[in-house]
């Protein structure tokens, strides 16, 4: 029966990108910028004057 | 006597080996933990006591307090326990979850106690300048809203407080690099990789405050001359909020961690359990667009996408982690032949009586049901505008904060007291008691709130509401709620109290701890893989869970639907 | 051995996920996507969203508006009668201006949200009723037009809930709607 544990060929590239925590910080923060604080900047400099 | 409470039988290599969890531990990494959690220790004192003050103006009947210095009571609780409380024992959760588990240095040690100095002073200065605060300057209670003016002191306090958490924070960055380039080829285990995340998420949180709070002071001093009410929302949630986040990461990670050594829970999927961290990594911080739904300028698209943490995908990473942290210790315990009978047997047999394992136990549950339901249904954008500035926000998150992760990080420091100051726990009883009686007592006070709020809409951050000047219009209705909110509350403050006297009373005078390795953990149930044993009382309590949040659900929106009309 | 303070070793994803895990992350990303759905669905069906055009204006030209506004409306007993669909509220430390005003019920109103000063909090009640209250929040600098309706006539009472000083709790105001 196999034994799911044995160190064999290298992982997968899931597990890989797991591991990448590094890349995954960078990529995380990067969106939260782009989600949150650059899109809502974006709405709120494009809120009009007033007549 | 302090010098003794730093101390523990160190090798001449600066290592020691822990005789329970069998993990090597550098003094470098020891003693600042114990610092930074003696400290938060302290915080909860002090903002213990302004609960009770809190506690007993809401509760009208008493108003202890006139309505100035509420807001002064109501901005010192709130910066005690919300802030320094949890982030002071955040920063000892990165030092035991990295160095400690991995069985490192910690690198540049310096560095935490410069980062531990700065801290503990901006503290103090923020305190300061929350008891002294006078007309113009108003108190500012967690939020300072400019264009409310504050103390410029406060704002200078916050900024110091948060670059010394950054500085606390770098040698637990250092000491992952380290391992990470040592070997590039392992995995981090569960509890580092949880304690990573927590810090990355800390990062973003921190610098959201600088970029809110560095401006704000320049404002309040001068050298700025306007701060833009919606900007100031915008940024300065991240670091509201994001605290708050923090404390989820934090708490979860706590939870992995004490479940397996207090009751021998293992990791039913580690692929499972990482991707739920991977995604609050990503998604946890948009939550702090929860403050801004009934607000003008963000458009709904905004609104709806960083609310739901994209297409509700934290949330996906909480219920993941609601179920593989019962399914891990349901699996982990039948591994070990400890499963009993039937489909519970395995909690049953629990060791209710350690309080690490009974404050976990209790904030798992306690944090599901009360704060996490509630947290998803404010968060939708419609149903925010009927709880928006109402007590039913801090029922939430003293279902959140102050029952779930303050339940969580007692546990957790019941066990620092053990296996790390090394003393054995006085007033043993009272211990046993104590994490039920502040979970209780907490719960039925966040559920006071939740209902002063949710049925009268009774305002937060209000000292008198049951009369109001000038009108006959009043939330007097809600009397009878506020005073089961003063009673709560007080007897939870009495559960703190007794928390306190057991962790400083066994610091002071505990005997030496005898390190006998929990019963669940000397047991290792042979090799076979975890996944293989059953996890159906942990499936069937989170249907349960589902049932009663769907139920909620149904019953807000029905509610939402028979309010006037409003918006485009 | 899967302890979470030990480096899990070999080929992890591959490691087999329990069908009861398998379940149960199903049955979760299907509650997501319902709440996710949901929340989208009623915002472009739904009655209620706390959506309305917002422009950008000094508290001294909204301050000039309102006032322009209560010139036109006429005045009653029981408050203002708007001249038309507009209703203009002024928060102002610790005031509701504008207010009272008298609407009808059925009749669809621009509601117009701006302060003059700091952050206010505009929580509507109805008649003291359970349940029946919402809360929007009204910044200086910005001029927000929620469209409102109400169906049932009645006494709203407005409480400011967004501290905003000394007197905040003194910050009361009425919409009667016939």
């Amino acid at each position: 029966m196999e034994d799911p544990r044995v160190q064999s060929e290298e992982a997968p590239w899931q597990q890989r990108v797991l591991n990448s925590i590094w890349l995954l910080a960078l990529a995380a923060v990067v969106f939260f910028f782009l989600s949150y604080v650059v899109w809502g900047l974006i709405d709120l400099l494009s809120v009009g004057t007033g007549g | 006597m302090a010098i003794g409470l730093l101390d523990a039988p160190y090798g001449e290599d600066g290592f020691r080996t822990c005789e329970v969890t069998g993990l090597r531990i550098h003094r470098s990494a020891e003693v600042p933990v114990k610092m930074f959690g003696l400290t938060a220790v302290v915080a909860l004192i002090v903002g213990g006591i302004a609960a009770l003050l809190v506690a007993l103006t809401r509760w009208e009947a008493v108003g202890i307090l006139q309505p100035t210095a509420f807001y002064k009571y109501l901005s010192l609780h709130a910066w005690n326990l919300l802030i320094f409380w949890m982030v002071f024992m955040e920063v000892a959760i990165l030092y035991v979850g990295g160095p400690m588990v991995l069985g490192r240095k910690l690198p540049a040690p310096r560095l935490a106690k410069v980062g531990w100095a700065v801290m503990v002073a901006s503290a103090l200065l923020i305190d300061y300048a929350i008891w002294t605060t006078t007309y113009p300057n108003q108190e500012p209670l967690l939020t300072s809203y400019a264009p409310l003016k504050s103390s410029a002191l406060f704002y200078l306090g916050v900024d110091t407080f948060i670059l010394g958490t950054v500085v606390a924070a770098l040698p637990f960055f250092a000491c992952i690099w380290q391992e990470k380039s040592e070997h590039p080829d392992r995995t981090l285990p569960l509890v580092t990789f949880g304690a990573f995340v927590t810090g990355i998420i800390a990062v973003e949180a921190l610098l959201g405050g600088l970029i809110t709070y560095v401006p704000t002071f320049l404002w309040r001093i001068g050298l700025v001359g306007h701060i833009d009410a919606a900007w100031y929302r915008q940024m300065y949630w991240i670091i509201g909020h994001g605290t708050q986040q923090i404390n989820l990461a934090a708490m979860v990670t706590v939870w992995y961690f004490m479940t397996h050594l207090t009751a021998g829970a293992e990791v039913a999927s580690e692929k499972v359990s990482r991707g739920a961290f991977i995604l609050y990594l990503f998604f946890i911080n948009m939550g702090a667009a929860h403050h801004l739904m009934a607000d003008p300028g963000v458009s709904a698209s905004w609104k709806m996408w960083n609310t739901s943490y994209a297409m509700y995908g934290a949330v996906l990473a909480s219920l993941i982690h609601a179920f593989a942290i019962p399914a891990g210790l349901e699996a982990g315990r039948r591994k070990r032949g400890l499963g009993g009978d039937g489909w519970f047997g395995w909690l049953k047999t629990a060791p209710w009586h350690d309080p690490g394992f009974s404050a976990t136990a209790l904030s798992i549950v306690l944090f599901g049901f009360l704060g996490g339901i509630t947290g998803v249904l404010m968060g939708q954008m419609q149903l925010n505008t009927m709880r928006h500035n109402t007590l039913a926000v801090p029922g939430h998150f003293h279902g959140t904060v102050a029952v779930g992760t303050t339940l969580a990080f007692m546990g957790l420091v019941y066990y620092v007291i053990r296996l790390i100051f090394r003393k054995e726990w006085v007033f043993d009883r009272l211990a046993r008691l104590q994490p039920y009686l502040y979970g209780f007592a907490m719960s039925i006070a966040a559920m006071a709130m939740m209902e002063a709020g949710i049925l009268y809409g009774v305002p937060r951050r209000d000292p008198i509401t049951t009369s109001i000047p000038g009108t006959q219009f009043s939330f007097s209705a809600a009397s009878p709620m506020l005073a089961v909110l003063g009673i709560a509350a007080s007897v939870a403050v009495v559960a703190g109290a007794i928390f306190v006297l057991v962790a400083v009373g066994s610091l002071l005078f505990g005997k030496e701890a005898r390190m006998r390795v929990p019963v669940p953990l000397a047991l290792t149930g042979g090799d076979a893989p975890v996944h293989r044993f059953s996890m159906r009382g942990t499936l069937a309590m989170c249907l349960f869970f589902l049932v009663v949040f769907a139920l909620f659900y149904g019953m807000d929106w029905m509610w939402l639907s028979r309010l006037w009309m409003f918006g485009g | 051995m899967s302890s979470p303070l030990k480096s899990p070793e070999g080929v992890w994803w591959n490691w087999a996920v329990s069908r009861q895990e398998r379940t149960w992350l199903g049955l979760a990303l299907l509650w997501c996507v319902i709440l996710f759905g949901w929340m989208i669905g009623w915002r472009q069906l739904g009655a209620q969203n706390p959506v309305g055009p917002t422009t950008r204006i000094s508290p001294d030209r909204y301050r000039a508006e309102v006032e322009a506004y209560e010139k036109r409306a006429r005045r009653t007993d029981q408050g203002l009668v708007p001249p038309g669909v507009d209703v203009y509220v002024g928060a102002q430390q610790w005031t509701w201006n504008g207010l009272p005003v008298v609407l009808q019920a059925g009749k669809r109103y621009r509601l117009h949200l701006s302060s003059y000063d700091v952050q206010h909090g505009f929580g509507l009640h109805r008649d003291a009723r359970t349940i029946e209250q919402f809360n929007l929040q009204v910044l200086p600098g910005y001029e927000w037009v929620v469209p409102i309706d109400f169906k049932h006539p009645g006494v709203y009472d407005v409480q400011c809930n967004e501290f905003c000083g000394v007197g905040h709790r003194t910050m009361h105001g009425q919409i009667i709607v016939e």
